[in-house]
C-alpha cells in the first residue's frame, strides 16, 4: 500500500497535478479523528484540572492547619 | 500561472500574506511577554501555558470549522441570504491541503475555484487565523490570575473561532451583509477584533470576579504592580510590530481596481476599496504617536498606560486608517486613548470590574469609539466598488459598533461564561490563588533544587574523604 494518489512520477506538465499529499480520499476520516482528538483533549484537561485543584487545596488546608490551630 | 506575469502576481500575493503571517506571530510573543509580566511572580508560569496554548486550541478549531464559516456566514444567514456555499473551506476539502491546482478530484469544486484556492487557501486561513489568536489573546490579559486554562480555551476557541468569525464574514468582508445594508467599514479591525474582544472580556470579567485582594472593603482598588516591567515593554513593543504586520495583511496587495475594463492596479482593503501601503503606514505610525502623547499625558508618565495608550491610538484609528489624513489619524488616537483611560477608571470603581492588563478599555472602548468616529469623518464614502452597497454614515457605523460590541462579544460570553460558572469550571479555588497558581511547580522546583543541593554535598564530602 503506497500513499500516492493521483501520479507516481512527477509529470511533464505539472499543472495537471491537484492533489500532493498521501492517502487522499482519506480527507474525512482524518477531519474525524482530528475532531475527536480537539474535543478529547478539553475533556482531558477539564479531568486533570478539577483533581488538581482537588488536590492542592486539600494540601494547602493541611499545611496551613498548624499556623491557624497557632492564631486560635 | 500560464506565463510569468500571471505567475508573479500570483506567487507575491502568495508570499506576501506569508510574510505578514510571519510578523503577526510577534503579537503573540508581545502577548505572552506583556502578561507574564503583569503576573505576579507566583503566577507567572500559569499566565504563560495559558496563553501560550490557545495557539493549538485556536489553530485546530479554525481548521476544523472557523475557516467555513467565515464564507458561509457572510449572509447572515436569512439576512441577504443563505448560507454561502465554500466548499475550499470545509476541513475535508483537498483544497486545505498541499495542492497544485490541476482539476480537482471533487464535483463541488470549479477549475477557477482550485486555481485560485490551491495557492491562496493555506496563508489567507493563516492570515485569519493569525487575527483569531489575537482575539483570543485579548481576553487572555484580562482574565488573569484566577480563571481556569480550561475554561480560558473553551472561551478562546468560542471567540476566536465562532463570534469573530462570524463578525467578520458579516462586517469585515466583501460581501458582508454589514457592509452591503449598513455601509459598514473598519478596515483594520477596529470593531470586528478589539470591539468584539473587549465586549468578550467583560462579559467574562463580571463572572470571574476580581482578583483576591484588588478591591478595599470600602470598594477602592488596590493596584497589583507588574512583577516585570521590563516584560511589558518589550511585550509592548512586539505587539507594535507585529500590528504592522496585521495592517499588511488586511490588504490585498495587487488588485485591478478599474471597473470601466481598463487596468489600474492598486493595493484594496478586504472591501475591494482601494488604499496604499504608503497611507496606511502614515496614518499607523501617527495614530500610534496620538496614542503614546495621550498615554503618557493622561496617565502623568505611567509606564504601563503610555504602552497602553501607543496601541489605543492605533486600535481606535484603525477603522478608517485606509482613508484618514496621518493628521486625523493622530488626534482619533488621541480621542481614543482619553476616552477609554478615563473609562476603564470609571467602570473599575463603579463596577468592582478586575481588568488585569486594561483589555476592555484599550480594545473594547477604543475600538468600538473608533468605528463610530469613522462613521462621521467618512460620511457618504461608498463602502464599497460594488453597485448598490450603503454608503458609509454615522448610524450604519454606531449600529455596527453595538453589534460588534454588545451583540457579537458582550452577550454570546456572557451565556457561555454563565455556562462555565454555573458547572463549577470557571475559577481557581480561592486557597490557591492566594497560594498561587504556580505554588505546586514551585514546591516541586525546590524540592529538586534541594535534593541537587544535598546530593552535591554528599559527593564534596565523599571526595574530601577519598583524598584525605
Amino acid at each position: 500500500m503506497t500513499g500516492t494518489g493521483s501520479f507516481e512520477n512527477w509529470p511533464a506538465d505539472p499543472s495537471s497535478l491537484g492533489p500532493l499529499y498521501p492517502f487522499g480520499g482519506y480527507e474525512l476520516l482524518m477531519t474525524i479523528c482530528c475532531l475527536l482528538s480537539f474535543v478529547g483533549f478539553f475533556v482531558w484537561k477539564l479531568y486533570l484540572e478539577r483533581h488538581k485543584y482537588e488536590a492542592e487545596r486539600t494540601a494547602l488546608r493541611v499545611e496551613e492547619a498548624p499556623a491557624r490551630i497557632e492564631r486560635e | 500561472m500560464d506565463n510569468e506575469l500571471s505567475a508573479l502576481s500570483v506567487i507575491f500575493t502568495e508570499f506576501y500574506y506569508w510574510v505578514t503571517v510571519v510578523m503577526m506571530f510577534l503579537i503573540h510573543v508581545g502577548f505572552c511577554l506583556y502578561e507574564v509580566g503583569v503576573a505576579r511572580d507566583k503566577n507567572k508560569v500559569n499566565t504563560l501555558m495559558k496563553n501560550a496554548m490557545l495557539i493549538p486550541v485556536i489553530t485546530v478549531g479554525f481548521y476544523l470549522f472557523g475557516w467555513w464559516l467565515y464564507f458561509a456566514m457572510q449572509n447572515g444567514p436569512g439576512i441577504t441570504g443563505g448560507l454561502k456555499d465554500a466548499p475550499w473551506s470545509v476541513p475535508w476539502s483537498e483544497l486545505m491541503g498541499t495542492h497544485l491546482g490541476g482539476q480537482p478530484a471533487s464535483e463541488n469544486l470549479s477549475a477557477e475555484d482550485t486555481a485560485l484556492w490551491a495557492r491562496m487557501n493555506g496563508v489567507f486561513w493563516a492570515a485569519f487565523l493569525l487575527f483569531s489568536w489575537t482575539a483570543g489573546s485579548i481576553l487572555s490579559g484580562a482574565v488573569i490570575e484566577r480563571i481556569r486554562s480550561a475554561a480560558f480555551w473553551i472561551l478562546a476557541v468560542f471567540v476566536g473561532c465562532i463570534t469573530w468569525v462570524i463578525d467578520a464574514a458579516w462586517g469585515w468582508s466583501d460581501s458582508g451583509w454589514m457592509v452591503k445594508i449598513l455601509g459598514y467599514h473598519d478596515a483594520y479591525a477596529s470593531g470586528v477584533i478589539h470591539g468584539l474582544s473587549g465586549g468578550s472580556a467583560l462579559a467574562i470579567l463580571l463572572h470571574l470576579g476580581p482578583r483576591i485582594g484588588r478591591f478595599r472593603e470600602d470598594g477602592t482598588p488596590r493596584v497589583i504592580p507588574a512583577h516585570n516591567i521590563w516584560m511589558v515593554a518589550i511585550g509592548m513593543f512586539l505587539i507594535f510590530t507585529g500590528f504592522w504586520g496585521f495592517y499588511a495583511a488586511c490588504n490585498i496587495p495587487i488588485m485591478n481596481i478599474a471597473s470601466d475594463g481598463g487596468s489600474f492596479f492598486s493595493a484594496t482593503t478586504i472591501y475591494l476599496t482601494p488604499t496604499t501601503l504608503s497611507a496606511i503606514t502614515f496614518n499607523f505610525l501617527m495614530s500610534l504617536a496620538g496614542g503614546l502623547i495621550m498615554g503618557y499625558w493622561v496617565s502623568r508618565g505611567d509606564a504601563f498606560w503610555s504602552f497602553q495608550g501607543g496601541l489605543g491610538g492605533i486600535i481606535t484609528a484603525s477603522a478608517g486608517n485606509d482613508l484618514y489624513h496621518p493628521l486625523q489619524a493622530f488626534f482619533i488616537g488621541m480621542l481614543g486613548v482619553y476616552c477609554g483611560y478615563k473609562l476603564h477608571y470609571w467602570v473599575e470603581r463603579k463596577f468592582k470590574i478586575d481588568d488585569a492588563v486594561g483589555a476592555v478599555a484599550i480594545h473594547g472602548y477604543c475600538g468600538s469609539i473608533g468605528v463610530i468616529v469613522a462613521g462621521f469623518l467618512l460620511w457618504g464614502y461608498p463602502s464599497s466598488q460594488t453597485e448598490g452597497y450603503a454608503s458609509i454614515t454615522p448610524w450604519g457605523q454606531i449600529c455596527g459598533a453595538a453589534i460588534m460590541f454588545f451583540g457579537l462579544g458582550f452577550v454570546p460570553c456572557y451565556i457561555v461564561t454563565w455556562l462555565l460558572k454555573y458547572l463549577g469550571i470557571l475559577r481557581i479555588p480561592r486557597e490557591v490563588e492566594v497560594a498561587g497558581l504556580d505554588h505546586a511547580i514551585d514546591q516541586d522546583d525546590s524540592q529538586n533544587l534541594s535534593d541537587i543541593e544535598k546530593a552535591q554535598r554528599e559527593l564534596v564530602m565523599l571526595k574530601s574523604e577519598v583524598s584525605r
